[in-house]
């Protein structure tokens, strides 16, 4: 039995159930939505069972299940206190159960938390051996302005949640305060956009060309195309994303015209539908195959 | 900044405080910020081939410094909030001066998966195992010795918590003896003079739990009862009360690891 844990209005989520039906492997959905207001029990024993009530329904969680999550924890979203407790609570209690469970789980709840980060995680992926862009992180606003002389920058949110992503110039720090940062900026690289899906061994990349800063803003989506990786980095990937304890990522690039592969970040929980829309579904697949398997 | 030693604690951290007055009687100068301020002194740059974070600070760093800066009225005061405790992180994480205690990639300090708790323990006795639950009406079958700990911090038998808060719980002996062992780096300092704290290697055990975790400055509440000792705390950033006994062979312990 596959387990899929998270909201169910998260579309990735549910597109991944679908396909799973599709395959004629069950699925069980666990809407972390409704069991927050129900209740839980998880042991963490060499049984490692899992009780949850919620919605009228009671639900056993085996160790013999695997697993696909994507837990989000709304309790910033709660200002009434014990809601936002339950939140913390639920979510941590799952991530201490899924820890220990001896089957697949894509992905385990920890894994790659420096991705919220963004210095430490360019640090990290650097030391695995990708070439990562040149960044500054700072409210220093004449090491700033100094960065944005030096070429052209971009700025991006430095915690992981999805903002835009911009470009930068001198003029934009005028009436920089240290209160309104700190800033991430990072060298611009020209070239293509490419996502690649790493599922256990196998990979799925994709590649577009576009004048946008942020290719996912505007129909740039639209025009992914799969391609085939050179295989050192294909096998670089693989082994990367299973050291950083994760058996599914999606891995953010810039291609230069030269061919030279810049690394942007690896994301340990992508919101994959829009890609996976655009290969027929072959991420969903993968997922459905890897956490069958 | 010369000599400067970072304290990055919230206002009301007494251990923080004793640290920054046995500092300064060291004359060491102290800077003490709370997390987003202090965030906000670091730059880090990220080199082809390295990172480099300026001020290189020796850092002493409590989880007091982010729990009262979290009060967000709005999405935008939240983001800057996160954006801060981001960079601290990796600051923290990637400075090459002497932090205490260091982030690691996972998270703050302390901030341990139950498999990484598993490891730490495996060679001094792994507790009960431990049950995460919604309330107390979802332990089955609680006794007595089944205690917990619930998400208002108030900790007893299961049966006398509150129903429908969120708790965790696990078998406890009551007979139990406890020790209080503080670790700070490669050395430790039990609370009490107790014999069967030497006879049960209570400090190496202590401080191979902490290196284990990565942890410089941690306390490890011991269980003793006569089938020997389990550890059945690890606490990353010990409060006053945990650590009075030994406070003056902590200090000089922590004045030194931030001094080196």
């Amino acid at each position: 039995m596959i387990v899929a844990i998270g909201l169910a209005v998260d579309e990735t989520l549910m597109r991944f159930v679908e396909c799973a039906a599709e395959s004629d492997i069950a699925v069980r959905v666990v809407d972390l939505a409704e069991l927050v207001i129900g209740d839980w029990r998880f042991e963490l024993s060499a049984e490692e069972s899992a009780e949850l009530r919620y919605a009228g329904k009671i639900v056993n969680l085996h160790s013999a299940d695997s697993f696909f999550c994507r837990i989000i924890d709304l309790s910033s979203e709660h200002f009434f206190a014990p809601h936002a407790r339950r939140w913390q609570a639920l979510t941590a209690a799952l991530g201490y159960w899924l820890d220990i469970v001896p089957s697949r789980v894509a992905n385990r709840c920890d894994r790659c938390a420096h991705n919220s980060s963004k210095p430490l995680h360019e640090t990290i992926l650097q030391k695995m051996g990708f070439d990562i862009p040149e960044s500054l992180t700072s409210c220093a606003r004449t090491e700033l302005v100094k960065f944005v002389h030096a070429g052209p920058a971009i700025s991006k949110a430095i915690c992981g949640v999805r903002a835009d992503c911009i470009t930068v110039e001198e003029g934009d720090f005028e009436d920089f305060e240290p209160a309104n940062g700190p800033v991430h900026l990072q060298r611009q690289i020209s070239g293509a956009d490419a996502r690649i899906h790493v599922v256990g061994g196998d990979l799925i990349a994709q590649k577009v060309v576009s004048g946008n800063i942020d290719y996912r803003r505007g129909s740039a989506l639209d025009h992914m195309e799969v391609f085939t990786p050179p295989p050192s980095l294909r096998d670089q990937l693989v082994t990367a994303t299973r050291d950083l304890g994760l058996a599914f990522a999606g891995w953010d690039f810039k291609i230069e015209p030269s061919g030279k592969y810049w690394c942007l970040e690896a994301n340990p929980m992508p919101g994959y539908l829009p890609y996976d829309l655009r290969c027929g579904g072959a991420i969903s697949r993968a997922l459905v195959a890897y956490l069958s398997t | 900044m010369k000599d400067q030693i970072l304290i990055v604690a919230g206002g009301e951290d007494k251990v923080a405080t004793r640290l920054g007055i046995a500092l300064e009687k060291r004359g060491r100068p102290i800077i003490r910020l709370d997390g987003p301020s202090a965030a906000r002194i670091f730059s880090l740059r990220v080199l082809p081939n390295s990172t480099v974070v300026v001020p290189n600070l020796p850092m002493f760093v409590r989880a007091s410094a982010w729990a009262h800066t979290r009060t967000a009225r709005d999405g935008d005061e939240h983001f800057l909030w996160a954006e801060a405790y981001a960079t601290f992180w990796a600051a923290a994480a990637l400075s090459r001066a002497p932090v205490i205690n260091r982030p690691t990639p996972s998270g703050p300090a302390g901030q341990f998966t139950s498999t990484a708790i598993a490891a730490a323990l495996g060679m001094s006795g792994v507790p009960g195992p431990e049950v995460h639950a919604s309330g107390p009406e979802m332990i089955t079958d609680p006794t007595a010795e089944t205690w917990g700990e619930n998400v208002h911090l108030q900790s007893g038998p299961v049966a006398l918590l509150p129903q429908k808060v969120p708790l965790r719980a696990r078998k406890v002996n009551q007979d139990s003896l406890y020790e209080i062992v503080t670790v700070v780096g490669l050395r430790a300092f039990p609370a009490t003079m107790d014999p069967r704290t030497m006879e049960l290697r209570l400090v190496s055990r202590s401080v191979l739990i902490a290196r284990k975790l990565k942890l410089d400055f941690a306390t490890i509440t011991w269980s003793i009862d006569p089938a020997g000792a389990t550890a059945i705390r690890v606490h990353a950033t010990p409060q006053e009360a945990e650590i009075q006994y030994t406070w003056n062979e902590t200090a000089n312990a922590l004045c030194e690891e931030l001094t080196q």
